[in-house]
């Protein structure tokens, strides 16, 4: 494979922003691609490279394919290794009782990076920027979208 | 799994906006801030209320305002909820493309009389006779999940395997999927069109499976 993009120079541009995600948790998978793409297409920026973080740690933020299967086998595997009513010592504070999205959090990743080459995100043809929330109440979730470039 | 002969295609969320996102956008305009409707007590039952038939359209109406702390009449509210109405003709162009082998299904998840006030607006007789549009409200279910999936199947006299909904909720589509019902996850009309191609649904080349190299 040759390069795709080769310049030397500086970065002269960083632009980042907030966005918030109507959710009702519980494993709710959303899919922010277009609101991802949305973002660099309005920076200008054409080469680079966006970051998506996901701001909880009762959920993440994976590169995947939207596809009803995919997420009940996801779901389905999360609820056999940490089933959502494990007695979890998170729980003991009584403050939540989430400790299953806690730990489910913790092996997901809660950013992916997603390089940005003549101002298109290059994903694959599946490739889709999905967000779970696997939180117990209904909260706003957040995440910031930052792009860097030239 | 077997082959699909039956479509059931949701209205909320393929023709128009998700439900959730209509509230908030009319509940945002009269409260002039950012209201998540995801967030209000008691907001999952109302919606499955209404969804169902158990409220009619002006009850959730008061019911939604009340606990948005809106000022809006009942009725006002109704109309600015379907005033942000938005068509999707690209969805309604791609479901046409589906060969009349298949038995195309509508489910109307609004009251019958806002639909009624919407439906020339969408465009939706294009693609579905009044015949193959279900009201849930007027299906008298106990619940929506799982009975509705249960219902399409009784209606198509299919068994489930034989039926495929389209779905823009990620959660129903998995609580779908789990009771035995075929579900794609409507994302885009772009994906719409590639899943009916996949599926061998409509006679075309496959699309591409290499991410674009000529970048």
């Amino acid at each position: 494979m040759g390069d795709l993009w080769t310049r030397k120079g500086h970065l002269n541009m960083i632009i980042a922003k907030q966005i918030e995600l109507l959710s009702d948790g519980r494993f709710n998978v959303l899919n922010i691609t277009d609101q991802v793409v949305d973002f660099v297409q309005n920076s200008g920026i054409q080469n680079g490279q966006v970051l998506v973080f996901f701001q909880h740690t009762t959920g993440a933020v994976i590169i995947g394919e939207h596809e009803s299967g995919i997420v009940a086998d996801l779901e389905d595997m999360f609820e056999r290794i940490i089933p959502t009513n494990y007695l979890f010592k998170h729980h003991i504070r009584a403050v939540d009782f989430n400790g299953h999205a806690h730990l489910r959090a913790a092996l997901m990743p809660t950013s992916v990076t997603i390089p940005v080459v003549q101002g298109k995100l290059a994903l694959g043809t599946y490739q889709e920027i999905l967000v779970i929330d696997d939180q117990t109440d209904q909260e706003p979730r957040y995440l910031i979208l930052q792009v860097m470039g030239e | 799994m077997g082959e699909a002969h039956a479509i059931f295609f949701w209205l909320s969320g393929v023709y128009t906006q998700p439900l959730s996102a209509l509230l908030a956008q009319a509940l945002s305009q009269v409260r002039g801030q950012p209201v998540n409707p995801l967030a209000l007590p008691q907001y999952a039952a109302q919606v499955e209320g209404l969804v169902i038939g158990k409220i009619d359209g002006l009850a959730f109406c008061q019911s939604l305002g009340e606990s948005a702390g809106t000022e809006d009449s009942p009725v006002a509210l109704r109309d600015r909820i379907l005033g942000g109405i938005t068509p999707n003709p690209g969805a309604i162009e791609v479901t046409r493309m589906l060969p009349e082998q298949f038995q195309r299904w509508l489910v109307v998840d609004l009251p019958v009389d806002w639909f009624e006030l919407i439906a020339e607006q969408l465009g939706v007789s294009a693609c579905f006779s009044l015949e193959h549009m279900v009201f849930l409200p007027t299906c008298h279910l106990p619940s929506l999940i799982p009975d509705v999936f249960y219902h399409l199947a009784f209606l198509a006299q299919l068994p489930m395997q034989s039926c495929l909904q389209i779905d823009a909720s990620g959660k129903r589509a998995v609580q779908a999927l789990n009771h035995g019902l075929s579900t794609e996850l409507y994302v885009d009309n772009r994906r719409l069109e590639r899943m009916f191609i996949m599926r061998r649904f409509i006679d075309r080349p496959h699309p591409v499976h290499k991410p674009d190299t000529t970048l």
